[in-house]
């Protein structure tokens, strides 16, 4: 019966005329958008909320319809978890619509509408309590004999409806043969593959023709077989075609192949089917529909089945559905009773079930089935579908509806769009160009030809190269095809074309798709992005737009599985007034906990959960204590009601003990699974379990609550179910002594205002709360208030008799419900709050960070609420306090105009008025060449902009008014406030809004646009962006599945974009213009050759090397180069995001380089084409030889211009480079061996002759001569956009670093006191328990030093090399190599002078420890002193070239006092030596309880570097940071602030580096001097940690050779324009090489 | 340096952890070819400081050689004082006259002292033999063997003759230069050794020696030179040097080689028999005794070039050098 629910409210609306559909449009369309879909990760009252808040004033209007089901809720099933489930079905339904295809979408649409208004209609009745438990219902079914009767009426209009829809699939159950009678079903057998070994050859060619390309070469090749047209041999032309084709057959074979071979797999996979009444193991692909499948447990489901019955005798199955719409959790469906007492009795069932034809839709099933003379109807509870897992079911009996290809699962798997590059369509913007170009070239000729052949007119018979007229018999007279002036002409015309066909290089494209496949595999090979916790690696499923990822400029992300990991955790609790936030260490808490609370615990481990969490200690041992005590009651209240007051259902399994070890408590251990709708619920009860309440029975009446061993048996007389008005969510609890309690938790703001307030106890109690609750959420935490009541029988009476009303009530019932749950939601006594933890996933803040600086605006689109959407942008540093929140969130149009007007006018967003605030710096940012300038620019700079002296904005707004503001002329408005703020976050917005989101950028600006996200829900996002990028989180494949590339997590798209985005775009940018540039300049070479030949489109060149010139010659080293370089190592690009501007001002490829380019080519043809000419010109060379000259020349010369373009060269690009040449060289030789050829033997003649290699030898310099000198445009562009990126991202950093440095020190100082004060109230003998946490603290201390250290050093290596950059010249690049920096000389072995004036001296009582490893290397007598002194030197002297040395000398015997003398630096890296600082915090203790010296100084040395500027400007400072205190002094050196350019680095990577610092720090060796390795971060595990340590251990390797001009020189570059902005960037990258 | 950690990892199986490799993680050894300006300055100096000599070499060369070149066509059939159109015609008409006496006699005057071997050239000009039509007008097959004389394809027009092939077919053999020198030095003939001009691999190769010319140059319009029926193909030189064409419209082609040293203000006599007709098209005729060095012929154009480039590539060093001193000295 439960499922009739849903096919009454559908069949409401269907039945009804389309009238009322028209009357509920307007309200119905709000539904549909401005319902929050986003439902896995938010919790039940989220969901609730949205949809009374929405659905408020449909749901007055269709009370009626839910009627009938209110009458169950009398019945006191209080069970909820089935409500919520219709609105995602209708959130899925509405995504799923974008996917389909034209075709399939029509219907879907016109269903679609229905359906949609069936939802509406259901939600309507959604807050209302709904039996889960069939067997309730059951035992309802007497009372309700008038509902049953309306059922009966509706179900009859469904079937009604069901003939409408034409031709219904017919499935005879248990009858294949007659099912399939008419052939016209599909066995299950898929096939996802495209081809068969037949259908190969000709499906392929057809595929492949479709593209233009390959059309434009059939046409070439096809052109070029007529007679008077064959310019190159017939079977040569060919060629180039064939070979694409083929390695594109291949490549398509090999994917074909693979999917045939998992296909296979799948096809053969067995499933118990029903032959000759006996189940049987058949074949997946031999099921076909009708036919009746047992799934047991566990089993993927292998078809589209309709539930006949299941092991349990209510009929439910629960399913898991990851594989299609990527839920984790396990959705329930049923078995119609009428069937299922059937399938359990064990007789064959027969029927004939009617059902709508396969479509994709997974959230929707019609159909009804016919049972003996019986309709029942059928709905999307009955149905199993293929991909799904049978879960907590022993078996489940279902008959095959859709099989094979018709399942939705199979419907649903088509590939997403195809996408198509930005710079593939600028291309062939380009491409356009040159066809101007090659069809006027080809005029050229054709017109030449034209008044050569007028000219020659008379003589054009005899003329002994023409010859156009027989003179033989028979033929005498007759023109030798020769056509007429005109057609002679166009004939010249079109065979130009062939000559000049590869102008427009149709090899390109095979050979993006080539390097875009070596680019894939490098990014899937990338172990930085690889997962390990879901062991995933990077996808790429789309491979046309690798370059798109460097060029993004909005990132739209979901925040649920993307931002954060989707995981609740149970994080801090204050209960009466206290605060337990025991952040349990990895030492365990096994010794802090007492016996008792062991005890406690053991109790506890009777159960077992998923999530096990680490209670506090303390408050354990509160627990334990006996039920005594205010604070011990309102502990106990406190986890009764984080267990009781919800809605989640305990899955209990039982299993025998693994262990032995606790076999003491008896019994077996039993798990327990919590399946909630609402993550957070399931924390708390997880939470609650964990701190001995364990919940592990609920029904429709009572609980059953495990408190601590004793079984509690809870009844729940009501519950008050969250909603957006209350905020609050309550139930009321009869205990097993007969008290009654109200337990309620519910939001801060709504729960304080009806506390009790009569005691003062209270207030004391309630401020302690508060202001804990303050410090959760400015963490980010999501909090939560817990408070109860208990009810006298007065009161309870009362609230019964109103709830029974309420609840029955026919109108208004939510507001009765509401007056109802005020009644005893009022007078309560606080308890506590929670504080849960949406876990951010690792490096969110800090990928969003560097994605920020990069120029990349991120927007955050979710589905939940907008406090938890602000509080996780906060804690995501999307959102900062400093920021001005303009939150939008009006419930009709005007107000959302209003609010918008409003905001825009306060913040004076007004593009023009920006403009003119533009500060200084952001000038120097604007000073991008002018040609860069796309029309997006200067509102980029306007969004760059923060409001003058408001700060940066931020724009919040909801999915409600985004309703109003998308389908409104409020989109222009929304859109210039949006552009303006810096960070965006809508909340509460549906899977269409997204994508309308999405749209709205893409549609108004040019900017390419990514979205990332990891449900379903982000699907419809996913494939509106530009570049879509899926999670594979925990919500499944669907997002997956939609997106163009997938990877594990939101981290990697940092390096995703900046760095293989950013590569990819240089080199497919690169390699798009090298290929216009290699064709070009061959095409004119041939051009000016045919102006030579009278216009005969002759060719010097031999057919086949004109051919094999862009396969063979050339083709090679475009592809390793396109594959494989790169402009700036990945540690640069990690560095500096603002790099990754690049992309944004489309440098590596714009109008302007096409133009540059196509200069260059014209005057490189002309050098290579007239130096041979003029070089043989009167000579006795004859076509061949000057042609195998001319190829050879062309091939090196466009691979040296290659290599001389080339950024970085490793063996593979030389291998292509120079491999090239020799094959070309090869083929000549090849060629002319051949006799047949005319060319025969030309270039055993030509290599013969000196001349020949000169005049090679000369082509190639003269031009790269050029090069050299006048930069090309290429370069110069890419320096000036450097340069001012640059200088802008380090005035802007250099005030965040002082903010920072700020906040690190002071927050140093607090820790520091609060050493202080722990210190002083324990005596100095007292317990080791102090030891721990002090050692927290200062490890603490140290942390804010090292961090407010390297930001100052990061600083100041960052100015310093800002300084160092040479001014900038305008345009005129030529400038910077004309300038060489001055030379300074190697002062390698001159710092005896410079030791000198830095000495300190240190007399002390004792020999001590400074921190440093010495090494002693001397011992004298000094004249007039009775001790020698020792002579120390830094260990690291040699491998690290640390300077450092020291002496040491007892300079007095009683009492011994030593003198040290420090002389120089440290340059090693031991700023963050771990045995240092372990080895001070052993001090301390020691010192305080060992010594009497209390104040005995411990210096923590924290040497780092000194500076690598000029000599002459000794940039040391020495800051000391004394920390004074009765035992404890900190004397902290710093040396010199010059060390860490990476802040950033240092900052990301201090958690682990704290958790690494037990681990001894890596040895490296490495001695050599002038240029230092630096280890690359190859493990994982180390790699941070050796980064880390890297940095300062390069400059420190640096600073001997701080003023060496090897290395400073080579900043300067004459060529590589890009390097000397820079001067970090070559440091990392020559090290780089070197190694 | 730490390499193939990620290759001890036990669970390699299991986990999807990409390998580690240099290769696959981008982080092959790499050398960035970083100009620094010490590097550049080398790399001009050192590409000034070659080429410079290379030029000078090359234009010494060019220098040393010797040639003689005589435009005889217009001189040859004198026009008289008639204007250039009637001249025109005049000429064509000449030629075209098969009855005609075409000897014509020229004196030159060697300029210099010229070593033995020294190459007799014939020159044309405006004479397009790289014009598609005329470049495709063979069939190297034909002239390879014996038994494939009515392979005549790309042949045409000048294909067969009433249904016979044509031997040596197409256009180029039809149009066989045909002009004869014969030279003498103070009355005493100057022989030319005409062995040995066309290439090694022609001969060997791609003309076949049991080839004989048949029904060539039989029927009117005659193109040129006519071939002795009883010679082989192969041992054809003319027709095989005439056979590959030139790159250019204007192009020498060797005739043959004088194998003594010609002095200085000798007088040659040359005794052309100027048969070939060029008049039609306006092409130029011309003779060319010319010496060679290891250059070949005269030209230039190579050497003025190195010089140049050299000198400019010199020039840019020594200023880099400058402003590099200067910047040193502030």
């Amino acid at each position: 019966m439960s499922s009739d629910k849903p096919l009454l409210s559908q069949s409401e609306p269907i039945s009804a005329p389309n009238t009322q559909l028209h009357n509920h449009d307007s309200s119905l369309r709000i539904c549909s958008l401005g319902c929050p879909c986003h439902i896995e990760s938010i919790t039940s009252w989220v969901a609730d909320e949205a949809q009374q808040c929405n659905l408020h004033d449909l749901k007055e209007e269709l009370e009626e319809n839910s009627a009938p089901v209110e009458d169950k809720a009398v019945s006191g099933d209080l069970l909820v978890r089935p409500a919520v489930k219709p609105v995602r079905k209708e959130s899925r339904s509405a995504e799923l619509h974008p996917k389909c295809p034209p075709v399939e979408r029509k219907r879907l649409v016109s269903w679609g509408g229905v359906m949609d208004l069936g939802h509406k209609v259901l939600e309507v009745s959604l807050p209302l309590p709904r039996p889960a438990s069939p067997r309730v219902q059951d035992s309802d079914k007497p009372q309700t004999s008038r509902r049953s009767e309306r059922f009966h009426q509706i179900s009859m209009q469904l079937e009604e409806n069901i003939p409408h829809h034409d031709n219904p699939r017919l499935i005879h159950i248990n009858d294949p043969k007659k099912t399939n009678d008419k052939f016209e079903f599909s066995g299950n057998e898929i096939r996802t593959s495209k081809y068969t070994l037949l259908t190969f050859l000709p499906k392929n060619l057809f595929i492949q023709f479709h593209r233009f390309a390959y059309l434009y070469f059939l046409a070439i090749a096809a052109l070029n077989q007529l007679p008077p047209l064959a310019v190159f041999g017939r079977t040569v032309s060919l060629f180039p075609l064939l070979f694409v084709l083929t390695v594109t057959a291949v490549k398509d074979g090999y994917e074909d192949w693979r999917r045939h071979r998992s296909d296979r797999n799948e096809n053969n996979r067995e499933a118990l089917v029903l032959q000759l009444d006996e189940f049987r193991p058949k074949r997946w692909k031999d099921i076909l529909p009708g036919e009746v499948v047992k799934i047991s447990s566990d089993e993927t489901i292998p078809c589209d089945m309709v539930l006949l019955g299941t092991s349990d005798p209510s009929g439910i199955a629960y399913i898991q559905t990851m594989n299609l719409d990527g839920e984790s959790n396990l959705k329930t469906r049923y078995a119609r009773q009428e069937t299922n007492k059937v399938v359990l009795e064990g007789t064959a069932i027969s029927g004939v079930i009617k059902c709508e034809q396969p479509n994709r839709n997974i959230y929707e099933f019609m159909g009804n089935m016919e049972l003996k003379g019986q309709r029942v109807p059928l709905s999307q509870s009955n149905i199993i579908l293929r991909g799904c897992q049978l879960k907590n079911t022993d078996w489940a009996v279902g008959v095959v509806v859709y099989a094979g290809q018709d399942t939705k699962a199979m419907l649903n798997s088509a590939m997403s769009p195809a996408k198509r590059s930005r710079l593939e369509t600028y291309m062939n913007r380009e491409t356009l160009w040159l066809s101007t170009f090659l069809l006027s070239m080809c005029l050229v000729v054709a017109i030449g030809m034209c008044l050569w052949l007028k000219r020659n007119k008379t003589q054009l018979d005899t003329l002994p190269y023409y010859r156009k007229v027989y003179f033989q018999k028979g033929k005498e007279g007759k023109n030798y095809t020769f056509y007429g002036i005109p057609l002679e002409t166009f004939i010249s015309f079109l065979s130009s074309i062939i000559v000049f066909q590869i102008m427009i290089p149709i090899s390109l494209y095979i050979t993006m798709e080539l390097v875009r496949l070596g680019q894939s595999y490098f990014m899937i090979g990338d172990r930085h992005m690889y997962d390990s916790s879901s062991n995933s690696r990077f996808q790429c499923r789309s491979l046309n737009i690798n370059e798109d990822l460097g060029q993004i400029r909005y990132v739209f992300s979901d925040k649920t599985g993307t931002l954060t990991e989707n995981k609740m955790e149970f994080r801090k609790a204050s209960i009466w007034g206290k605060n337990y936030d025991y952040v349990y260490s990895v030492a365990g808490s096994s010794q802090y906990t007492d016996a008792a609370v062991e005890d406690a615990m053991a109790g506890r481990r009777k159960w077992k959960l998923k999530s096990e969490i680490t209670p506090d200690p303390e408050l354990m041992k509160l627990l334990y204590k006996d039920l005594y005590g205010e604070e011990r009651i309102a502990a106990h209240d406190f986890f009764l009601t984080l267990a009781a007051c919800n809605t989640v259902i305990p899955i209990v399994t039982e299993s025998p003990l693994l262990s032995g070890s606790e076999s003491s408590l008896g019994d077996s251990q039993i798990s327990i699974d919590y399946q909630g709708e609402s993550p957070d619920e399931q924390a708390l009860v997880a939470a609650a379990s964990a701190y001995g309440y364990t919940l592990f029975e609920r029904t429709s009446g009572h609980i059953m609550i495990d408190a601590n061993g004793e079984k509690l048996r809870l009844d729940v007389l009501g519950l008050h179910e969250f909603d957006s008005v209350r905020k609050r969510m309550s139930v009321v609890i009869r205990f097993p002594d007969n008290t009654i309690k109200v337990l309620v938790k519910g939001a801060d703001t709504s729960m304080f205002s009806i506390l009790k307030k009569d005691h003062p106890d209270d207030d004391r109690i309630s401020h302690a709360t508060q202001s804990h609750l303050n410090e959760y959420s400015s963490e980010g935490l999501r909090t939560l208030v817990i408070a109860s009541r208990d009810l006298t029988s007065e009161e309870l009476m009362e609230w019964q008799h109103m709830y029974e009303d309420a609840s029955t009530s026919l109108t208004e019932r939510s507001i009765k419900l509401r007056q109802t749950a005020a009644l005893i939601e009022c007078n309560l006594t606080l308890l506590g709050a929670t504080a849960i933890e949406d876990k951010l996933q690792e490096g969110v803040p800090e990928a969003i960070e560097s994605l920020r600086q990069a120029g990349i605006k991120v927007w955050v689109l979710t589905g939940d609420k907008q406090e938890t959407a602000i509080s996780i942008g906060l804690s995501c540093r999307l959102l900062t306090p400093d920021m001005h929140q303009i939150i939008i969130n009006g419930n009709s149009e005007n107000e959302c105009r209003k609010l918008l007007c409003d905001a825009k006018a306060k913040y004076l967003v007004n593009s023009a008025s920006c403009v003119e605030k533009i500060t200084e710096r952001e000038k120097d940012e604007l000073q991008v060449p002018s040609q860069m300038k796309s029309s997006n620019m200067p509102q980029h700079y306007t969004a760059q902009n923060d409001v003058p002296g408001l700060g940066p904005l931020a724009l919040i707004i909801d999915g409600n008014s985004l309703v109003y503001i998308l389908e409104k002329d409020l989109e222009t408005e929304l859109f210039d406030l949006a552009t303006s703020c810096r960070v965006v976050l809508c909340c509460r917005v549906a899977p269409l809004q997204k994508a309308g989101i999405v749209d709205l950028i893409k549609g108004r600006t040019d900017d390419m646009t990514l979205a990332i996200g990891d449900g379903a829900n982000d699907v419809s996002m996913i494939q509106m962006a530009d570049v879509g990028v899926g999670i594979c989180g925990q919500e499944g494949r669907q997002a997956v599945m939609a997106s163009d590339f997938a990877m594990g997590q939101f981290r990697f798209l940092k390096r995703l974009l900046l760095v293989h985005g950013h590569w990819n775009y240089q080199r497919i940018g690169y390699l798009v213009l090298y290929n216009f540039y290699r064709n070009a300049v061959f095409v004119l070479m041939l051009f000016w050759y045919i102006l030579y030949t009278a216009f005969s489109t002759t060719s010097a060149l031999t057919d086949w090397s004109s051919v094999l010139y862009s396969v063979v010659y050339t083709s090679l080293p475009t592809i390793v180069v396109g594959i494989l370089d790169k402009d700036l190592s990945h540690k640069t690009l990690l560095k500096y995001p603002k790099l990754y501007a690049a992309g944004h001002r489309q440098e590596s490829y714009n109008m302007s380089l096409f133009w540059i380019t196509m200069a260059d080519t014209f005057w490189q043809s002309l050098v290579l084409f007239f130096v041979p000419l003029l070089t043989y010109r009167e000579s006795t060379i004859d076509i061949w030889s000057l042609g195998s000259l001319w190829t050879i020349a062309v091939v090196i010369l466009v691979n040296v211009h290659l290599a001389m373009d080339i950024q970085r060269w490793v063996y593979l690009t030389h291998i292509a480079i120079w491999g090239s040449i020799i094959v070309t060289y090869g083929c000549i030789v090849v060629l002319d061996s051949i006799p047949a050829f005319p060319n025969y033997g030309a270039i055993y003649h030509l290599v013969k002759s000196p001349v020949y290699w000169l005049s090679i030898l000369l082509i190639t310099p003269l031009l790269k001569y050029v090069q050299i000198c006048l930069p090309s445009g290429i370069q110069a562009s890419k320096l000036i956009g450097s340069r001012s990126c640059l200088l802008a991202c380090e005035t802007r950093k250099q005030y965040s670093d002082w903010q920072r440095v700020i906040g690190e020190l002071s927050r140093g100082r607090e820790v520091a006191d609060q050493l202080r004060l722990m210190l002083r109230q324990s005596p100095i003998d007292s317990s080791a328990t102090l030891v721990l946490p002090a050692q927290g603290l200062v490890s603490k201390i140290l942390e804010t030093f090292t961090h407010s250290l390297s930001i100052l050093s990061a600083a100041a290596a960052d100015s310093d090399e800002v300084s160092q950059l040479p001014p900038l010249k305008s345009e005129d690049s030529g400038e910077s190599c004309k300038t060489p920096p001055p030379p300074t000389k190697d002062r390698r072995g001159c710092y005896k002078r410079r030791r000198s004036s830095e000495t300190r001296t240190k007399d002390t009582a004792s020999l001590f420890e400074d921190g440093h490893a010495w090494r002693k290397y001397g011992q004298k007598d000094i004249l007039n002193a009775k001790h020698p002194r020792n002579y120390f030197r830094c260990t690291h002297k040699y491998d690290q070239g640390c300077q450092a040395t020291k002496q040491v000398q007892k300079i007095e015997d009683d009492p011994p006092l030593f003198r040290t003398t420090y002389h120089g630096h440290h340059t090693c890296k031991n700023l963050f030596n771990p045995i240092i600082s372990h080895h001070h915090i052993n001090n301390i203790t020691m010192d305080d309880n060992d010594n009497d010296n209390d104040n005995s100084p411990i210096m923590w040395s924290f040497a780092t570097t000194t500076s690598h500027s000029d000599v002459s400007h000794p940039k040391s400072t020495t800051t000391c940071v004394l920390i004074n205190d009765s035992s404890c002094t900190a004397d902290v050196h710093i040396n010199n602030a010059d060390a860490d350019a990476d802040a950033g680095g240092v900052k990301q990577e201090n958690k682990e580096l704290e958790s690494q610092m037990i681990k001894p720090p890596p040895s490296s060796s490495s001695s050599s001097h002038d240029y230092f390795v630096c280890p690359d971060d190859h493990d994982d595990e180390t790699s941070s940690l050796k980064k880390f340590k890297s940095a300062p251990y390069e400059l420190g390797a640096f600073s001997p050779a701080g003023s060496n001009s090897d290395v400073y020189s080579c900043t300067e570059s004459t060529h590589s324009m890009e390097m000397d902005i820079i001067s970090m960037a070559v440091f990392d990258d020559f090290f780089d090489f070197k190694s | 340096m730490p390499s193939g950690d990620g290759s001890t990892k036990p669970s390699a199986k299991t986990s999807k952890k990409p390998q580690y490799s240099r290769f696959t993680q981008q982080e092959l050894p790499a050398c960035k070819p970083i100009l620094t300006p010490g590097l550049v300055m080398a790399a001009f100096l050192i590409l000034g400081l070659t080429f410079i000599p290379i030029g000078l070499s090359h234009l010494s060369a060019s220098d040393n050689v010797v040639q003689l070149i005589d435009r005889y066509d217009e001189a040859c059939i004198p026009a008289g004082n008639s204007n250039p159109e009637e001249a025109h015609g005049k000429r064509v008409s000449y030629i075209q006259d098969d009855k005609t006496d075409k000897t014509c006699t020229r004196t030159l005057t060697v300029p210099k002292k010229m070593k033995q071997p020294i190459f007799v050239y014939y020159q044309l000009d405006e004479f397009y033999q790289n014009h598609r039509r005329y470049v495709r007008s063979r069939n190297d097959q034909q002239y390879r063997s014996a038994g494939a004389e009515r392979k005549t394809a790309n042949c045409d027009p000048e294909a067969e003759v009433n249904g016979n092939p044509i031997v040596p077919c197409g256009l180029i053999a039809w149009s066989l230069f045909n002009d004869t020198y014969s030279l003498s030095r103070n009355d005493v003939a100057l022989p030319i050794n005409k062995k040995g001009i066309a290439w090694e691999s022609d001969k060997t190769s791609r003309f076949g020696a049991d080839v004989y010319p048949k029904n060539f140059q039989t029927r009117s319009p005659i193109g040129g030179g006519k071939l002795n029926e009883k010679i082989p193909l192969n041992q054809q030189e003319d027709l095989l040097v005439w056979m590959r064409t030139a790159t250019l419209p204007s192009f020498r082609k060797l005739y043959g080689r004088i194998e003594t040293d010609l002095e200085e203000n000798e007088k040659i006599k040359v005794v052309i028999q100027n048969n070939y007709n060029t008049y039609t098209f306006s092409g130029k005729k011309k003779l060319v005794i010319s010496t060679t060095t290891w250059i070949g012929g005269k030209n230039e154009f190579l050497g003025k070039v190195y010089v140049t480039v050299g000198g400019i590539c010199l020039l840019t060093a020594i200023t880099y050098i400058i402003f590099y001193l200067v910047r040193r000295g502030n």
